[in-house]
């Protein structure tokens, strides 16, 4: 088994949110959406506490279901030293017959969860119609999470088999 | 003379990793979860332990009938040694391997499904009788003199 050791800073995920939100606001303000409505939606540097609080919740929630099957995964939150917010930490043991592919596809899904899950508390406090459609969202990438941490790669024999029969 | 089958470890364990991860990649096709079928060499200590608890059953089993067999479980090898008079049946050797092979193998998957999923363990169970039988039968034929259980149809049919 060898350590994985994954980093996921919030601001990353902050931004995605801020960005997803900002865009949103507009569309439904376009649409005939009041003004101010669409204004709370938005999130913006302020919101910053909320958002870190939400984005760890979901980060622990991943790290639950990877937990569920790789057994020994740890989820610490560090100072991150580049942005200045924090960092969640990820160590994971991944298993011996785990393909190579599937571990950048693994980085990738984990923040695309955790995005997800954050994205969809700030839209149950904000803009709860919204939130029903992040759910779907949230659950698509649960389900492709279970599926990628389920792939196992064929087993390779170690050293060439030898038959040796002999009479003594 | 003296007869000696070695058996490399690895290779049992390759061949029992080889087979769970086929049978895992069908069975994810209705449940996601079965990763948990799909053995390596982590679980290592598991099957050493499988490994001696299936040769012992089959020798234990063989040795009853033709009490010169003999086995030793090292590093690398399994070693089943036993003497024969002359070199009469030697030929037979590879095929003895084989299907102590074969037995072992299913042997050793059985166990891992009971510990991990119990119903699927079914086809290895009824394998076991005939498996054993194979190897049981191509012992009988280095013994000639030894009596070899006849069928009930067999003996009517004299």
């Amino acid at each position: 088994m060898e350590t994985k050791e994954i980093t996921i800073a919030h601001k990353k995920i902050k931004e995605r949110i801020e960005l997803y939100t900002h865009y949103t606001g507009e569309a439904r303000r376009d649409a005939g959406l009041p003004a101010r409505l669409a204004a709370n939606l938005q999130a913006s540097n302020e919101d910053a506490t909320q958002l870190c609080d939400h984005i760890e919740n979901a980060a622990i929630e991943a790290r639950n279901i990877v937990a569920n099957y790789f057994t020994h995964c740890t989820a610490t939150v560090t100072d991150d030293a580049e942005s200045g917010g924090c960092a969640h930490h990820f160590a994971m043991k991944i298993p011996t017959l785990y393909p190579a592919e599937a571990v950048q596809a693994l980085v990738s899904t984990i923040e695309n969860y955790i995005f997800r899950r954050a994205l969809q508390e700030w839209l149950m406090q904000h803009r709860p119609d919204e939130s029903i459609l992040q759910g779907n969202e949230v659950k698509a990438a649960t389900q492709q999470l279970h599926r990628l941490l389920t792939q196992r790669s064929k087993p390779v024999a170690a050293t060439a088999t030898s038959n040796k029969n002999i009479k003594i | 003379m003296r007869n000696t089958i070695l058996i490399k470890r690895d290779e049992l364990q390759q061949q029992t990793d080889l087979r769970n991860f086929y049978m895992g990649e069908s069975a994810k096709r209705k449940d996601n979860d079965a990763d948990t079928l799909q053995s390596s060499t982590e679980e290592k200590e598991l099957f050493v332990m499988l490994q001696s608890r299936a040769l012992n059953e089959l020798v234990t089993a063989v040795g009853l009938r033709f009490s010169f067999i003999n086995y030793s479980i090292q590093e690398e090898y399994i070693e089943i040694t036993f003497n024969t008079t002359d070199e009469r049946r030697s030929h037979l050797l590879p095929m003895l391997k084989q299907a102590i092979i074969d037995y072992l193998v299913n042997e050793i998957n059985m166990q891992w499904l009971l510990l991990r999923q119990p119903a699927m363990a079914q086809p290895y169970m009824s394998l076991r009788a005939s498996l054993y039988s194979n190897v049981q039968q191509l012992f009988a034929k280095f013994y000639n003199g030894s009596p070899v259980r006849r069928r009930s149809t067999n003996l009517a049919g004299i």
